[in-house]
Formats: structure tokens, sequence, C-alpha cells
């Protein structure tokens, strides 16, 4: 088990480790020179820039210098926020992109499972295909248009009267102030792993339920429910979990797209708009921060899986 | 009860029949054969995945107008209007082309990427399958490195170094997408290779490269086209997000994810330049998942009861 | 002997048909048979003659469709099976009658201890507290006699050999002591070694409470060590039933034969060859007409394919379905049979 432990924990780092490497190096391929603007600067300033920020160094100091302050946290300082450094816009930023994530995994998990239950339980009825539906537009309709579209309807057009004094808002359109605010983000961003997760429930579910152990139980004389609560949710969701440090991935990167359509304050807002800029060390810094914070929440799903699984084979990397 | 003397000569036992048929790979193709004959959804999404290719190829050469043509005379026109079928956007170009246009270059996109998944994936898997041992476990190391680093953000990065447009979204792509399809041919080859016709093909003297090429990946004919049918929408979308942060596709080009995102700047006055581009979006991406699904239950002989 | 106990399972002219996607399979057509208090009945076939979906059926365990039963009579201890609801169903699995399956690997829900599987017995049908019920799991486990009890109910299945599961699943099925256990091919999965300790098990339990048994098996020399009574099946028909002795002594059955030259003996010439039946067993989507043993049959006659054969009764409690036996078939089919009996 200790072992188990020490070695996720030392391929985590390891991917750490080439993230970090691959960024810099991707870094030191960009076309140009970060110093060369619109103003021109006279090569003194330049030489005193270049020293500045190590440039002048060979590439391996800078690598050794680079890989240092990643690691510390120091991603340098955003060129277009000018010396705002960028670990503190990161730290700003941040908390917005958890809230909206968290909620929109819990809401996606939940909802999911149960959907894809509901569709194996009742497999071949009208529930099943309503479910499965459901599904399949959630994985093909990308939550840019997704929330573009229930932005315009649900915030705009189902709001009347707004100016008078009888107003109401069905919910307001962007922003993260209120929960009103939480509502419809979260759920763009989650629709997607949602379907996502329904569909493997379904599959897990159906797949359990052909198990002999089911039959033995239900030998034993259980009623339905008692079969499905004891012997068949348990089992069928330990497989489902195993996504669920890949769909964070997926629900965090997403949040990119939908923080920029609600206007929310968080890192993704930050990233589109430095990618737009060409903020290099905001784009690697947020690159790093993301890229560490997810191999970090899958190695949490690994190991906590270890805990609900009793029979988890300890070296499934091997397989 | 009396019966006739007859009846009561011995006959002996039947010759052995002819049985037998539906075991085998050839039985089993003629199986799946069978099946998707008769069904409806992977005809239908057949058909409608026919129109989008046919529609993608024909229409922008056929058409009155171009992708970039501009007429700032008839802006922002709505629906059937100045002989614009779709209307057209800010800069008077006509929809409709641009729509079937923005198709062909997403299904090329998401073709082309699913081409290197492919190859990358089945020589990598294929290597580390049929080798097994050492090689193996360093290979499936590495992979499990490039699978552990979110693919997005590394899309993401290179679209930044290699600056936007169609081969460098494919590339980028490609540069990640592989893994799934790595890992895929190297459980077939790992099941394959215990399998007695390739002990049989090795004893006849067949190289190694012969036999994963042409003994065994055949074999894994159904589970490969299954993946890559689902990773063709994958790739759809992957483009489109990158649309949207800015990072897709360049002007004059238009790919069904541009055309979306620059739909949503003016949507909420003309509705039009988003929900076109997007249902295309959507139905393409709809019919390539469904088609996969379907094809999956079909295939996989875990299904058959 | 017979008379002086009382029948536990009755079933008459039982058919039973399950839906495929190229069409309706009879998979069981017309079978009949009872069990006593305390007694030991076999059925013995080859794999799909449709004696597995005959025993999951006395439990209702098949999803209806595709698993239909589309006539005849089940029933056990007056309770009529094929009219039973759903709840009644639920009353009765575990508690009048136990089953264990074939594969013990699979037949352990791997994330449940083995000591709670056990006592969930207990608490649908006794509604027993935890602690009782933990206690009589534990008796139960060592009364399976599998060693250090206590501890081994906490374990997950995970840590139990093949063997060693099947015994926790007997002891499972026979907690609330059923008048009735079914065993559906219980020792396939198992080491020779270990079939022989689960059938001493087996019968030690039949023993003491008095069990009936119903075992499902393809191997007549398990079946010989256990039963009081056999059933021969083939194509979802009984062919031949009587006592063991009978079945083994003087077998009348062409299949029966074949069953028992398919098993090797110590008294046999080391030289001679195993004898095993010829073909496959018949495709029941739309059956032929007559017997269906015919078309690998040695001994056919023209007239088993085109009529079913009549029953015939050879002693008292011994039956059999063959055209052999009927007076008119020629003298030198007796010769046969005689060269098969010991007696």
């Amino acid at each position: 088990m200790l072992r188990y432990i020490v070695q996720r924990l030392g391929f985590a780092v390891l991917t750490l480790w080439v993230l970090i490497t691959l960024t810099f190096v991707l870094m030191q391929l960009l076309p140009g020179d970060p110093f060369v603007g619109d103003r021109a600067l006279t090569d003194s300033v330049k030489n005193a820039l270049y020293a500045k920020y190590g440039l002048d160094q060979p590439v391996y100091i800078q690598y050794l210098k680079y890989l240092g302050n990643a690691v510390q946290g120091d991603f340098g300082d955003s060129l277009i926020y000018t010396g705002r450094p960028v670990s503190t816009i990161l730290e700003e930023a941040f908390p917005f992109s958890i809230d909206l994530g968290i909620r929109a995994l819990v809401f996606a998990v939940f909802a999911g499972m149960l959907l894809g239950i509901t569709a194996a339980l009742k497999k071949g009825t009208g529930w099943d295909t309503v479910s499965m539906i459901i599904a399949a537009i959630g994985i093909s309709v990308p939550s840019f248009i997704l929330g573009s579209l229930l932005q315009y309807f649900l915030a705009l057009k189902l709001s009347g009267f707004t100016n008078t004094q009888f107003g109401f808002r069905l919910l307001p359109i962007s922003g993260w102030a209120s929960e009103q605010h939480k509502i419809l983000p979260p759920f763009v961003l989650g629709l997607s792993s949602l379907a996502i997760i329904a569909r493997m429930m379904r599959s897990s579910l159906l797949e359990v339920a052909g198990q002999e152990y089911v039959k033995t139980a239900k030998a034993r004389g259980l009623s339905m429910p008692l079969l499905v609560t004891r012997h068949m949710l348990r089992n069928a969701i330990l497989p489902v979990l195993t996504i669920l440090g890949p769909l964070t991935a997926s629900v965090l990167t997403g949040a990119f797209v939908v923080e920029n359509i609600f206007n929310i304050p968080g890192m993704g807002k930050y990233f589109v708009s430095s990618v737009q800029t060409n903020d290099y060390p905001m784009i690697a810094g947020t690159t790093l921060f993301l890229g560490a914070f997810l191999i970090g929440a899958n190695l949490l799903v690994d190991l906590s899986y270890t805990l609900v699984d009793p029979n988890i084979k300890l070296y499934k990397a091997k397989v | 009860m009396q019966y006739k003397a007859e009846m009561f000569e011995w006959t002996g036992p039947a010759k052995e029949e002819q049985t037998l048929s539906g075991s085998g790979a050839a039985g089993y193709w003629k199986d799946v054969r069978q099946r998707l004959r008769g069904n409806k959804v992977v005809t239908s999404c057949l058909v409608i995945l026919l129109l989008l290719v046919a529609g993608a190829i024909f229409v922008p050469l056929f058409s009155r107008y171009s992708i970039s043509d501009q007429d700032l005379s008839s802006t922002n026109l709505g629906w059937m209007t100045g002989g614009h079928l779709f209307g057209t956007d800010k800069l008077g170009r006509d929809l409709f082309v641009r729509v079937w246009y923005g198709t062909r270059i997403s299904l090329i996109i998401a073709f082309s990427a699913v081409l290197i998944d492919l190859v990358v994936g089945m020589v990598y898997g294929g290597i580390a399958g049929y080798f097994g041992g050492k090689t193996d476990e360093i290979m499936m190391r590495v992979l499990e490195v490039v699978v552990a680093i979110p693919y997005m953000i590394i899309v993401i990065l290179l679209m930044i170094v290699l600056k936007p447009g169609v081969t460098t979204i494919i590339l980028a792509y490609g540069a990640i997408g592989w893994t799934g399809m790595a890992r895929l041919v190297r459980g077939q080859m790992m099941q394959l290779k215990e399998k007695e016709y390739v002990l049989a093909s090795r004893l006849l003297g067949a190289g190694s490269w012969r036999i994963i090429f042409r003994g065994l990946i055949p074999n894994s004919l159904g589970v490969i086209i299954v993946n890559l049918t689902l990773t063709i929408p994958s790739a759809i979308f992957t483009e489109a997000f990158l649309s949207y942060i800015g990072l897709g596709v360049q002007i004059p080009l238009a790919s069904l994810g541009t055309l979306a995102s620059e739909g949503i700047t003016s949507f909420q006055t003309y509705p039009g330049l988003l929900i076109i581009p997007a249902v295309f979006l959507c139905v393409t991406m709809l019919t390539f998942n469904l088609l996969g699904d379907t094809l999956r239950d079909v295939i996989d002989p875990k299904s058959k009861e | 002997m017979e008379d002086s106990r009382r029948t536990v399972l009755t079933v008459k002219d039982l058919q039973i048909s399950i839906a495929t996607g190229s069409g309706e399979l009879q998979a069981v057509r017309g079978v009949s048979f009872h069990i006593q208090e305390g007694e030991a009945l076999v059925l013995v076939g080859e794999s799909g003659c449709g004696k597995s979906v005959t025993a999951q059926t006395l439990m209702r365990l098949n999803p209806d469709p595709p698993v239909h039963i589309k006539g005849g009579e089940i029933r056990l201890a007056d309770i009529d099976i094929v009219q039973a609801d759903e709840r009644q169903m639920q009353q009765i699995r575990g508690s009048l009658v136990g089953m264990i399956f074939q594969d013990p690997m699979t037949s352990l829900n791997p994330t449940m201890t083995v000591g709670k599987q056990i006592g969930e017995t207990l608490e649908i049908h006794h509604k027993l507290k935890r602690k009782s019920r933990w206690q009589k799991a534990v008796e139960l486990l060592d009364a399976v006699r599998i060693p250090g009890a206590a501890g081994r109910a906490r374990e997950y299945p995970g840590a139990f050999s093949g063997g060693m599961r099947q015994r926790a699943l007997i002891a499972a099925a026979i907690a609330c002591k059923p008048k009735l256990l079914i065993a559906d091919e219980p020792t396939t999965a198992l080491d020779v070694t270990i079939q022989a300790q689960i059938i001493d098990l087996l019968r030690s339990i039949q023993r003491e409470n008095g069990m009936s048994i119903l075992m499902i098996t393809h191997d007549l020399a398990v079946a010989a060590s256990i039963a009081q009574r056999i059933a021969v099946m083939y194509a979802g028909r009984i062919v031949e039933t009587g006592t063991v002795q009978q079945i083994f002594n003087n077998p009348q059955h062409p299949y029966t034969w074949g069953l028992m030259n398919s098993v090797p003996r110590p008294d046999q010439d080391k030289n001679s060859e195993l004898i095993t039946i010829g073909g496959t067993p018949p495709k029941l989507l739309g059956p032929a007409p007559g017997c269906s043993f015919a078309p690998r049959c040695k001994y056919a006659m023209r007239i088993c394919s085109s009529a079913d054969p009549e029953e015939f009764e050879v002693a008292s409690g011994h039956s059999c379905s063959c055209w052999l036996l009927h007076p008119q078939a020629p003298a030198a089919a007796r010769e046969v049979k005689e060269a098969y009996a010991i007696v």
C-alpha cells in the first residue's frame, strides 16, 4: 500500500517535471523577442532588460532558474498587467475558477449518475431513451454554444420588465456575485461531463446486473431495491470514479470558455485574454499552475480509489 | 401400439452436418454485417454523414459566392433574402457557402487528426504490445506521462508556439490524441499474441512486422473503427474550443468553430449567425457520436447474447 | 420406501422457451420429475441441454422476457411456482430453496465481506439483528469447514480460494435451512480434490439437515457420488430416469450409454479408447420430429426420426424414452443393451 502511494507520488512529480520542461522548451521556441514591441528600445535598455530577466545567460542556466522559480510558484510578471506577478493574478482568479469547477463537477457527478442509473434500471423503456438522448446532446453541443444560447434565452429573453418596478430577471446574465449567478455557468460547464458519467454509469450498471453475484443474491431472496442498492450500485460506481481525474481536467479547461461567456473573473478569463495579447509569462504560468493542480487532483483520485475498493490491484499501472 | 415393421430397421447415425456457422473471424464479420444492415441508427447516421461530406465538397465548388466575397451593401441579411439562402454576415459574406466551407475545414481537421492518431497509435501500441517485456514497460510509462498532462493545455501551448492554422491544429491534436489508440492496440495485441494462428505464422517464418500488420491488426479492426469514429467528434470539439479562445483557424479560412464563435459576438441581434453554424457543428458531432456508440454495440462481441 | 416420505418438489411437463435474436428457442420441452424429502436427484446432460434453465426456473431467476415458461407445473411444498408473484418468490428464495452456482469466483460480491453476504439470507428471512446474524454467519462458515471462521467472515471474497468461496456460498444458501438445495454444476470450476471435498460437504449437509438436493452436472462420476436418483437430460427432455443403481447397472438409453463410455473407468483396459459421442447437440430453434438424439445415435432406426419415442417403464422407478424398448424393436437391440448392463 505504502509502496503504491510512493510510486504514484513519484510519478506525479515526474509528470510535473515533464510539464515544466515542456513549457520551458516551447517558450524558448517562441518566435520573436519579448521586448520588441511597438516602442523601439535602445540597445542599452534592451541589455538591461535582458540582464534583469536573465536572458543573457546560457540556456541551461535559464532552464534551472525557470525550474526553481516554477517549483516555488514564481512564474514571472505579466507583460500586460505590468508589474503584477503572474502568481498574484492567479491567486486572485483561482478561487472563482475552483468554485465554478466544483459546482459543475458536483452537478455533473450527481445528475450524471442519476441519469445513468435510471437509464440502466429502465433499460429499453422511454426513460432509457430520454436519458441517452440527453447524454448524446451533452457530448455533442460545445459549451460555448450552449452557454451563449442559454444566456440569451434564459437570462435575456425570459426576463421581462427589467426596467419597471415589477421587473424580474429569471437568471442574471453574467458575473459571479449572488447564488443566482452561480446556476447557469456550472450547468453549462458540467453538461458534457454529466453526459460522459451518465453513459459510463449506464453501461457499468448493466454489466454489474449481469454478474453472477447479483443472481446469487437474488437467489437469497433479496428484493430488487435491495439488490440495486447493496450489490449493484457500489460495484457499478467504482469504475465510474476512475474518470473523475480526467473529468476534473476537462471541467477546468472548459472553464476557460464558460468564464468568458459569463464574464467570471477566473483563471480562464485571464488566460484567454493573455492568449489574445501574447502575454507569454501569463500563459506559461496559468498552464503550469493548472497542470500542477490537475496532476495533484489525479493523484488524489487514484489514492482515494484504493480506499474505496477493497480488492484494488495495487499495481494496476502495470496492467 | 403397433407400428409397421419397416419402421424398426436400423439406419445408424446421420451424416455429420455442416454446422458451426457463426464461429471464427469470417463468421463474426458476416454476423456483424447482417446486424448492421437492419440497423436504422447506423443507416441514418451514414446518410447524414454522406450528405455532410457531399455538401462540404460540392457547395463551395458550385456556389455563386466564395467564402471571402464581401458585399458591404447587403450585410447581416436574414434568411432567404437577396439571393442568400442563409443570409449574410456583418461583412456581407454569404453564410450558406461559409457554413459548408466551414464544415469542409472541420471535417478535414477531424479526419486528418484521426489519421495521425491511427498511424501513431497503431505503431506505438503495436510495438509495445508485440514485443512486450522491457520495451512495453518503458513505452507504457512514457505514454502514461503524456496522458497525465492535461491534453487541452498542451494543445493550447503548441498552438501558441506554432502559430494557429489548420495544420497546427491537426499536428497539435495528433501529438496528444494517439494515446487512446495506442493503449487499445496494445491491449488487442497482447490478447491476440496468445492465439494459435500467430504461433503458426511464426513457425512458417513470418517476420514480426508482417505479423503485426497482416495478421493482428485486421483482427482488431472492429474496436479500432469504433475508437476512430468516436475520436472524430472529439477533434471537431477541440477545434471549436480553440477557435473560441482565439487559437483556431485564421481568416480568410473559416471552420464551423470559428463561424460559431464569430456568430456569438452578434448573436443577440442576428441569432442566425450563431444558430446555423451551431446546428451544423452539433449535428456533425452528434452523428459521429451516435454512429460510434451504435457500432460499438454491434461490433463488440461482449454485447452479443 | 418412496411413498412414506413427502414430496418436496414436483415438476410436470415443464416447457420453457427463450426468445433470441434468431427466433424462439425451445430450451425445455416437457420435463417432469419429482424430489422426495431428504433425497438427492441429479440432472445429467451436456451443456445446452436445458438443465440449468430448468434449475433456475425453479426459483424463477431468469428474466421474462427472454426466458418464458410456456407450460407445465412446478409445485414446491404446495406452492405453485409458475403462478407465484415476485413478492412470493422473494419469500421462497433463500428460505424454502437455496441455490449455489457454477462459478464460485464470480458468485460473491467482491466489495462485501463474506460474513455479511452469508448473513444476508438470515436478515431477509429471519429478520435477525446484526449481532446474531454475524454470530450465525460465523457458525455457518465453521459448519462448512472453513478454518478460523470468525476471522474469515470479516474478509472480502478476494482473500478466498475457489473451494473456500464455494463453501461460503453453500453456507449462505443453507443459512435458513431450506427444504431444497439446488446446486447448478457446483464443482465444475474446481480442482478434482476440491470437488470431492465439496461433494462430501453437500452429502453431510443433506444427511444432517434432511435437506433435499437437486444437483445439475454433466459429470456422471459426480452424479454417482451424491445421487439417489438420476435423470438424464438431452435436448430439453428427460430421456431416462431411475435410481443410481438402475442407471449405472442397467442403462437403457443409447445417450446414457454414451455418457458412461465417456467416463474413464479404472477397470477399463488401458489400451481401449475413450469413447466419445459423435456429432453436436441439436439446435433447438425448430426441433425436427422424432427423437432428438437420433442423428447421433448408432442404433437409430427409421422410426426414431419420424416419431417421438414413447416412455417405457423398465422397472419400478426406472423409465426410459427410447424406441429400442418397443417390443417391435429388433432383438439385436436387446443384446446391445445387455452388453451395457453390469448385472
